[in-house]
């Protein structure tokens, strides 16, 4: 697709090909395959249990496929090189221990990736935690675990965003914000690959949108093709997925 | 009654109670074979008076699992919220719990018994028997109390375990001060152990029912009275 | 990578909660019943509960997931979680392992035996080692601090003659849990 990279390419094509999850007799994922690109934001849309964060957690190398491959900019994520900085990622929850600050959290990712002290501080405003970063995360609200996610996502200003469901738990202002921080991130050419169930939502934020149910791809391609016929894009979702019991 | 038996569902449906009953068994009668050798008037209920993992186990599960966090996937909640939810009187929930718990932990120190005694052989003798079944409920009812208290099961299971190492730290302290010949666990096995390694106290089995009773009943009311007040 | 982990070590209060307890105990044991490092044999289960809680700390809030997005390479990510474990776990074992030899010095003039502190110190420190990989194959700080300690305090004096000497038992036993836990730790899902 592309002939040599154009000046100020960030790289950060995420290529999942063929894969096939088995937990316990029951087949998770059945050979699922789609690509997510830079500039883009990629909405991975699926009802709960269609196997999207089985899916992220195996290309985050947190679970292994028994067959296929993830690949961040053609390498598996466990084989980069300096992972924080290329891939970030925001799965369910806050990712932290309880009875750690919240700033104490970043300070350990940021040490792993020998990100300076003082990106803990940017992250920390820039998702407008600073004022509870010296509490337990213990004590922190749904919203605010949802934000430090985000923070430790954003530490090593990574080229990929992977985040599963990130709009649960946030209230009107938290999504209105993550919404547009997607956008701009895509803007400046980085990729953002996203999760979710809640159609509505993500009509305005996403370009590209690939539809999973019972672990299978039930169509990809950019919002306009698969929203197709239909009214919006929530019709054209239940119209693939019906059948599925939600 | 319904409370105490949705307890009972609680703990029976706990991977670690069913670990915890396996110990039970295993832990006294274990002792027991490898002991083989060795006589005496207290064969039997020696490895029964230090084979109370299990039970100390029980009773810690029973309460820490209400305040174990759940995964994040889960939405990070404790189980006691939903607990108190279903039974909103403080007392009641716990007095249901702790029910539970004896339920579970006299059938249990039954079958141990019965088990170490067949492996060693002895001459049975009820009223011993019977103080067996009292120390094992009422070690369960201390671990229980205790981790009411602390609201967090590490502390009271790595004490207490340690404490039923054939040394035990209470043991120790006896031959500091006579005293400690008072702290539940020291008292409560007089209840069935003639002789306690070189005592220079005699406590009849009755006075040693009686002071654990009183250690336990203590401690119960205690945990109540501070379960009752602090916010879940 | 080990002061990643080690920072993770170091702001975690349970931690601090842990040590002090441990050296508290220790200290009150030594005065109330005995002398030199006989009370390690009871104030090794705080060692216990450090080892266990760095690994199985992992599993709490979910941080499995960001350790291991943040260093993907998992046995690397566990090696330099157990060195740094060791980086703090070797000065607490010596002041621990000091402590009630000092005290009896003090108070006894009993001369302070070096190479026993020296063994009881990497005794310690080993038994911190094992009891980290143990919470790394349980994922489960309760079910990991009573294995172990239902193993040396209750198990343990009943099979000692079988045995042979605590440290070598533990010098072998150490590699050996350390490399099952690296290989169960690479292979299954987090």
């Amino acid at each position: 697709m592309w002939s040599g990279r154009p000046a100020g390419w960030l790289g950060g094509v995420i290529t999942i090909d063929g894969l096939v999850k088995r937990r316990g007799g029951k087949e998770i994922l059945a050979g699922i395959g789609f690509e997510a690109r830079p500039g883009r934001v990629t909405g991975f849309l699926g009802p709960n249990g269609a196997g999207k964060s089985s899916t992220l957690r195996i290309l985050l190398g947190l679970d292994r496929a028994q067959a296929g491959t993830a690949l961040v900019d053609g390498v598996p994520y466990p084989a980069l090189p300096d992972p924080v900085r290329t891939v970030g990622a925001v799965l369910d929850g806050s990712g932290a221990h309880r009875s750690r600050t919240g700033r104490a959290h970043l300070r350990w990712v940021a040490r792993s990736a020998g990100l300076p002290p003082a990106r803990v501080e940017e992250v920390l405003t820039l998702v407008g935690l600073a004022d509870a970063a010296g509490k337990r995360v213990g004590g922190y609200s749904l919203g605010m675990g949802r934000r430090l996610a985000l923070a430790t996502a954003l530490l090593g200003d990574p080229s990929v965003l992977v985040l599963d469901e990130p709009l649960n738990g946030l209230d009107p202002e938290g999504i209105r914000f993550v919404r547009t921080f997607l956008r701009d991130r895509a803007q400046s050419g980085r990729t953002v690959l996203l999760s979710s169930h809640l159609m509505g939502e993500l009509a305005e934020t996403v370009d590209d949108v690939v539809v999973i149910d019972h672990g299978r791809i039930v169509a990809k391609g950019t919002l306009a093709e698969v929203t197709g016929a239909h009214r919006n894009l929530e019709d054209a979702f239940f119209a693939l997925t019906s059948g599925s019991g939600r | 009654m319904r409370a105490v038996r949705a307890e009972l569902s609680k703990l029976s449906t706990l991977p670690s109670v069913w670990l915890a009953a396996l110990l039970a068994v295993v832990v006294p009668t274990g002792i027991a074979l490898l002991n083989r050798g060795v006589a005496g008037p207290d064969r039997g209920y020696q490895e029964l008076a230090f084979g109370v993992m299990g039970v100390i186990v029980l009773g810690v599960v029973a309460v820490s699992s209400e305040y174990l966090a759940e995964s994040a996937d889960s939405g990070g909640g404790r189980q006691l919220t939903t607990s108190l939810a279903a039974v909103p009187s403080r007392l009641r929930f716990l007095a249901a719990k702790a029910l539970a718990v004896v339920l579970v932990a006299v059938p249990l120190a039954f079958t141990a018994a019965a088990a170490t005694m067949g492996v060693v052989q002895a001459r049975l003798d009820a009223g011993r028997l019977a103080g067996v079944v009292c120390y094992w409920t009422y070690t369960a009812l201390l671990a229980f109390a205790i981790t009411v208290l602390l609201r967090h099961g590490i502390v009271p299971l790595t004490v207490l375990l340690v404490n039923t190492s054939v040394v035990s730290v209470t043991f120790l302290l006896t031959k500091v001060t006579p005293l400690a010949n008072y702290f539940p666990d020291m008292a409560g096995v007089r209840m069935f152990v003639g002789k306690v390694a070189n005592d220079d106290v005699s406590i009849s089995p009755l006075v040693g029912l009686l002071v654990m009773s009183a250690w336990v009943a203590g401690l119960l009311v205690l945990a109540g009275a501070v379960f009752a007040r602090r916010d879940a | 990578m080990i002061r990643a982990e080690l920072s993770k070590l170091v702001s975690l209060p349970a931690t601090w909660t842990t040590l002090a307890w441990t050296l508290a105990a220790n200290v009150l044991l030594t005065f109330v019943i005995a002398v030199g490092d006989a009370p390690v044999a009871y104030s090794r289960a705080g060692f216990i509960v450090l080892g266990v809680l760095a690994t199985c700390s992992e599993y709490t809030g979910g941080q499995i997931r960001t350790t291991l997005t943040a260093m993907p390479r998992r046995v690397r990510q566990l090696a330099a979680q157990h060195a740094a474990l060791a980086v703090v776990t070797l000065p607490a074992s010596l002041v621990v392992a000091l402590s009630g030899p000092l005290i009896t010095m003090v108070v006894a003039g009993t001369p302070v035996a070096l190479w026993q502190v020296a063994e009881t110190t990497a005794y310690l420190t080993l038994l911190t080692l094992v009891s980290a990989a143990v919470g790394v194959l349980l994922r489960h700080t309760l079910a990991g601090v009573g294995l172990l300690l239902g193993c040396l305090f209750v198990a343990a004096p009943f099979v000692h003659e079988y045995l042979p000497d605590d440290l070598v038992t533990l010098v072998v036993s150490t590699p050996v849990l350390l490399i099952v836990a690296a290989l169960a730790y690479r292979r299954r899902d987090a």
